[in-house]
């Protein structure tokens, strides 16, 4: 705990946060690609350009939420959790019907520990140094401002 | 010179460099030797798609002309896919598209990786670039945002490719999902250009206030032109700041008398990362994107 707080010091979260921020991105986009493959091929009988747009634009939305979780929202965060969720219960239907469903379990396994991760102390750590990072942000520059508005009215004065 | 005796001219060296190559007389004699092909044309094609007939069909024994066509694999295609080309089966080709989409999409998720920890670092970086940073984290966003895009396509075609190979042909047959690529490969590149750009801005501010060498200054700065470095950027977040305010401001704490040579050498690195991260978007794209076209020129001048 002690190291976590001496390397908060640094521009980068401490890394192990941060590592765990980028495995679980990366697991949502993979998710999200799969799952996608499987409700396409499973359970909507849409076009391709429907069915490209409507992946690209999941995406689109996943990185937006990702972002503000960067900037230490934990309402983003929560959603995130739950889009795992969604997308694990989503494929388990499709293990029923199908033959191939290695591919889904895995799929669901990745989810799952998505949600797991997501739900876990240092994903949630991560959040609340960036939240607690940004707020002292705006409170120095608050500061700042204040100090250069004074300055002027003496200046003025 | 039109381009028929372009032709002629290309069809006549290939004629030569044939005669030199290929025992042309056994060759005939062999084939004679079969009886279904006796007297049968030969025709050769090169690997650039040029034609010559070796020897012409003889009639005597056959009304139907045959043809014993010799064919070099075109330069691009592999020995192994031209196999399977010519046998007609698919498999071997389909083979090496998951291996090309596999290569492509690790290349996209590896920029999304980096461009992700760009995004999240640069945000940090506010306060040390005096606001630059800020800029920079929004076009971070879009290329990590495109890359992403790209990985989770890469993905989706993976999936197509061992569920359902014939999408990613109707895919790539379509002019629109050309078009969505190109826009993510552009978005990707004007990421690339702003974190070069960033990165070039920051190696000269610092030029600026240092007699060091670029290389020394990415190793760190001296602690007098660490302090002077610090109130310039303090100076260009707040333009009508005074040099008496400035010193209160660090005396009272709110400013740091100097930023340490690790948070300098920090966020150079972050924005070494983000060109990187934006450099390997156009690598995923050049293997499976728009840019591949121009990759293959590239390979091809090189290779000449």
């Amino acid at each position: 705990m002690k190291d976590e707080e001496e390397k908060g010091s640094l521009l980068f979260p401490p890394w192990r946060l941060m590592g765990r921020f980028l495995l679980v991105t990366m697991m949502l986009i993979a998710g999200t690609a799969f799952s996608g493959g499987i409700i396409f091929s499973l359970y909507l009988e849409i076009t391709l350009k429907c069915q490209v747009g409507i992946l690209f634009s999941t995406i689109g939305v996943f990185c937006i939420v990702n972002f503000r979780v960067t900037r230490g929202s934990f309402f983003c965060a929560n959603i995130l959790k739950y889009y795992a969720l969604i997308l694990a219960c989503v494929c388990i239907p499709s293990l029923l019907l199908e033959q191939d469903y290695l591919f889904t379990l895995f799929n669901v396994f990745l989810m799952l520990s998505a949600y797991y991760l997501i739900s876990g102390e240092t994903y949630q750590k991560l959040v609340q140094y960036q939240h607690d990072f940004f707020e002292d942000i705006k409170e120095a520059r608050e500061l700042v401002e204040k100090e250069i508005e004074r300055a002027h009215k003496n200046k003025r004065g | 010179m039109g381009a028929h005796d372009i032709y002629n001219f290309k069809e006549n060296q290939l004629k030569t460099r044939l005669a030199y190559n290929i025992n042309q007389k056994k060759l005939f004699q062999d084939i004679d030797k079969i009886p279904e092909l006796y007297g049968a044309a030969v025709v050769f094609i090169d690997s650039n798609y040029t034609i010559t007939e070796l020897r012409p069909f003889d009639p005597s024994c056959s009304l139907n002309p045959i043809k014993v066509i010799l064919r070099e694999p075109p330069k691009l295609m592999h020995q192994k896919e031209f196999a399977g080309h010519l046998k007609g089966s698919q498999g071997n080709i389909r083979e090496s598209k998951l291996v090309g989409e596999l290569a492509g999409t690790v290349l996209s998720c590896g920029a999304a990786f980096l461009g992700w920890i760009a995004v999240f670092g640069s945000s940090a970086a506010i306060p040390l670039t005096g606001g630059t940073s800020a800029a920079v984290t929004y076009l971070a966003v879009g290329a990590s945002t495109a890359s992403s895009m790209q990985c989770g396509n890469g993905l989706y075609r993976v999936y197509n490719e061992r569920r359902n190979p014939e999408m990613n042909d109707f895919l790539d047959s379509n002019e629109w999902y050309q078009d969505i690529t190109t826009a993510l490969d552009i978005i990707s590149l004007a990421g690339a250009a702003a974190a070069g750009a960033a990165t070039l801005k920051t190696v000269k501010l610092l030029m600026a206030n240092s007699s060091k060498s670029t290389s020394a200054i990415l190793k760190g700065l001296s602690r007098a032109e660490k302090k002077r470095l610090t109130q310039d950027i303090i100076r260009s977040n707040h333009p009508g700041i005074s040099n008496k305010l400035l010193k209160n401001l660090v005396k009272s704490g709110r400013y740091p008398k100097r930023y340490s040579g690790i948070k300098i050498t920090q966020s150079l690195k972050l924005q070494l990362k983000d060109a990187i991260g934006a450099s390997m978007s156009f690598s995923g794209s050049a293997l499976s994107g728009n840019v591949n076209s121009i990759a293959v020129g590239i390979y091809e001048e090189l290779a000449q």
